[in-house]
């Protein structure tokens, strides 16, 4: 367990040198002139060559990627090119906001998305099942934005049960609105892949077999067939968080939430190249991470894995 | 509307004394549904008004083709299904009478051995669990005392004690149904359905486990439902045989009287299928024509009557009576006795 551990830190490695090769190469070609939109129309081209030669701008790609590279091995991950301030120290800042958002809308969707999932498994084909469906279907069809103006209206305005947007002081009431609706919206897939998995499990012969042994419906349902439906489960559930850890563009910008997702949409918007390159190796470590322990999870479901 | 109701010799209305088990007149359809809104469109008849009983200690056989609601039967039986219409009395009582406490109470007295010994056990649970879970539900031990039992009925079954903490994975086809067969013994039951238990094993597996169930019969006195489509492995273990065709018994009776003297054409001719093991020796075989129809609408009068070689008007109109010829051979043909004459 341990060596399969640290065999895949290691292997995290070349994984990120990837991630970075690849990003850098598509910044470099991304349209629009990064040092323009810092320095505004009116500067002489003078003051535009000087910057330019400053943020190194005038090399080629495979020495601007290098010197990129030998910084950030050593921990320095850049200023920004508009605010000075270091990338880290803003990533720091801001992961927090992120991890927030991100665990309270995955213990909603989770919560929500497996328990109708496995209601309407149960109850297959029967009336609720089919307005649960129409429902979700149509949860799923809505664009998140959408659905985030409709929370926004409906709890902040009208019944004024919640701040409209922004972080205010930080606490969890500034967090309700985002994470409900993102919650709800991630919900709904799970609750699809739930309904699924269970129905897969409750026509296997075991449930019978649990059935006959005389066991009460709801240790059949919760302890045979939803253990077993949960190995597909987890997949989604993993892959849901780490959706979610690596910021919520939309959401976080919608709400005016100052969090990884929206340092990176900004940072895009202003050709902030050591803005945008922080942020993408951040998400590609959460997501590293998160699938790390997505697939100790799976040892957990499933005892037919075995690490080593 | 299927024919005349069945006359049902075995019944009467009070349930018969010296009987396990007394299947009545049981019917099992399932409904079919079709179009955007879910309308009904009919049914199928899996088992259409079926009767026998099983005596403690025996063991009846059910054959027939795959479709032909035997594996329905049984789960019906246990009560795993609901039943459209029909009783069963075991030990007496009526068990669609009972409510949801009393059955489970009742479901340490009947147990069932699936057909697939891989999708029958519970793969997150290790073989301790799977074995012992009946006992703590039921109250009968725990801890030590559960785990001290699983390790005997391990054993009893053939398979190593040590292994109590292993998952189902880690064993092979024929082991897991040996799990399957301790797990349904667990309980002492008096009845266990075997649905198909060796028709997913090795021909040379099989064999080991129809004679561990003849052992585990002679040492706790059980009675066994076994219901396969092998002949051959019917005639072997069973006392009694019912074949079945399209959701009725066509015919029951003593193994050997009935492999020696079937009196149903379609018994006949399943018989005349089981291949002989003398490749010199030829028989003649009746070969049914056409498929077997539909159980969605089963042909009028005697199910059997569109592949019948002996078919006269009467098989097309009128469902034959399910009659005892004697010494506990019960046969549904309206052309027995036209035929016994020949």
């Amino acid at each position: 367990m341990t060596a399969y551990i640290v065999r895949r830190l290691a292997l995290m490695v070349p994984l990120l040198v990837g991630v970075s090769l690849v990003t850098f190469t598509l910044l470099y070609l991304v349209p629009g002139d990064p040092v323009q939109s810092l320095v505004g129309e009116r500067a002489t081209p003078q003051m535009v060559e000087s910057i330019r030669r400053e943020l190194g701008l005038d090399l080629p790609l495979h020495l601007r990627y290098g010197r990129w590279l030998a910084r950030t091995v050593r921990g320095d991950l850049g200023r920004s090119w508009a605010t000075h301030r270091p990338v880290m120290v803003s990533l720091i800042d801001r992961f927090p906001i992120t991890l927030k958002l991100s665990v309270l809308a995955f213990a909603l969707s989770t919560l929500l998305g497996v328990t109708v999932g496995v209601a309407t498994a149960v109850r297959e084909e029967a009336g609720g099942d089919h307005l649960a469906r129409w429902a979700l279907l149509g949860g799923q069809s809505v664009p998140i934005i959408y659905l985030c103006l409709v929370f926004m209206y409906v709890f902040g305005v009208w019944l004024r049960l919640t701040p409209v947007s922004g972080l205010g002081d930080g606490s969890i009431r500034y967090f309700l609105l985002p994470a409900g609706a993102l919650g709800l919206y991630t919900s709904v897939y799970k609750a699809r892949m739930t309904r699924s998995a269970m129905l897969e499990v409750l026509r296997q012969d075991y449930i019978r077999t649990a059935r006959a042994k005389g066991l009460s419906e709801r240790v059949v349902i919760y302890r045979h067939a939803l253990k077993n439906a949960m190995v597909t489960v987890v997949t989604v559930l993993g892959a849901g968080l780490s959706a979610l850890l690596v910021g919520s563009v939309l959401t976080e910008t919608v709400f005016g939430l100052p969090g990884i997702g929206k340092l990176q949409i900004d940072g895009v918007y202003a050709r902030d190249f050591p803005v945008v390159m922080g942020c993408f190796l951040f998400q590609a470590v959460v997501l590293s991470f998160t699938n790390l322990a997505m697939d100790m999870a799976y040892a957990w479901a499933n005892p037919r894995i075995r690490f080593d | 509307m299927p024919g005349k109701r069945r006359q049902v010799a075995v019944s009467g209305e009070e349930p018969r004394g010296d009987v396990l088990v007394e299947v009545k007149d049981l019917k099992k359809w399932f409904p079919v549904t079709g179009g955007v809104f879910g309308r009904l469109v009919g049914h199928v008849k899996a088992v259409d008004g079926v009767s026998f009983y099983i005596k403690p200690g025996e063991t009846l056989g059910l054959v027939g083709e795959s479709g032909c609601g035997k594996t329905t039967t049984g789960r019906v039986i246990l009560r795993l299904l609901e039943p459209t219409e029909g009783a069963v009395y075991f030990e007496g009582a009526n068990i669609f009478d009972l409510n949801r406490e009393q059955m489970r109470r009742l479901r340490r007295q009947m147990q069932i051995v699936f057909q697939d010994p891989y999708s029958s056990l519970n793969p997150r649970m290790t073989v301790g669990d799977i074995v012992g879970e009946a006992l703590e539900i039921h109250g009968v031990a725990r801890g030590r005392s559960k785990e001290k039992r699983v390790r005997e009925l391990l054993d009893v079954v053939g398979l190593n004690p040590q292994h109590i903490r292993r998952y189902p994975h880690e064993f092979s086809g024929g082991q897991r149904q040996r799990i399957g067969v301790a797990r349904a013994l667990a309980l002492n039951p008096k009845l266990i359905i075997c649905d198909e238990p060796v028709s997913a094993l090795d021909v040379s597996i099989q064999s080991q486990i129809l004679n561990l169930l003849e052992d585990l019969q002679a040492e706790f006195n059980l009675t066994y439902l076994f219901i396969a489509h092998n002949l051959s492995v019917v005639k072997h273990i069973s006392d009694r045989v019912g074949v079945m065709y399209l959701g009725q018994v066509v015919e029951l009776g003593g193994a050997e009287e009935l492999f020696a003297n079937p009196l149903h054409p379609y018994t006949e001719a399943l018989l005349s299928a089981i291949p002989l093991p003398d490749p010199e020796l030829k028989r003649d075989r009746i070969i049914l024509e056409g498929d077997v129809p539909s159980p969605l609408n089963p042909p009028s009068g005697c199910h059997f009557h569109t592949r019948c070689r002996w078919v006269q008007p009467i098989c097309r109109d009128e469902n034959p009576p399910f009659v005892d010829v004697g010494d506990e051979h019960f046969v549904a043909c309206h052309l027995r006795k036209t035929r016994e004459k020949q």
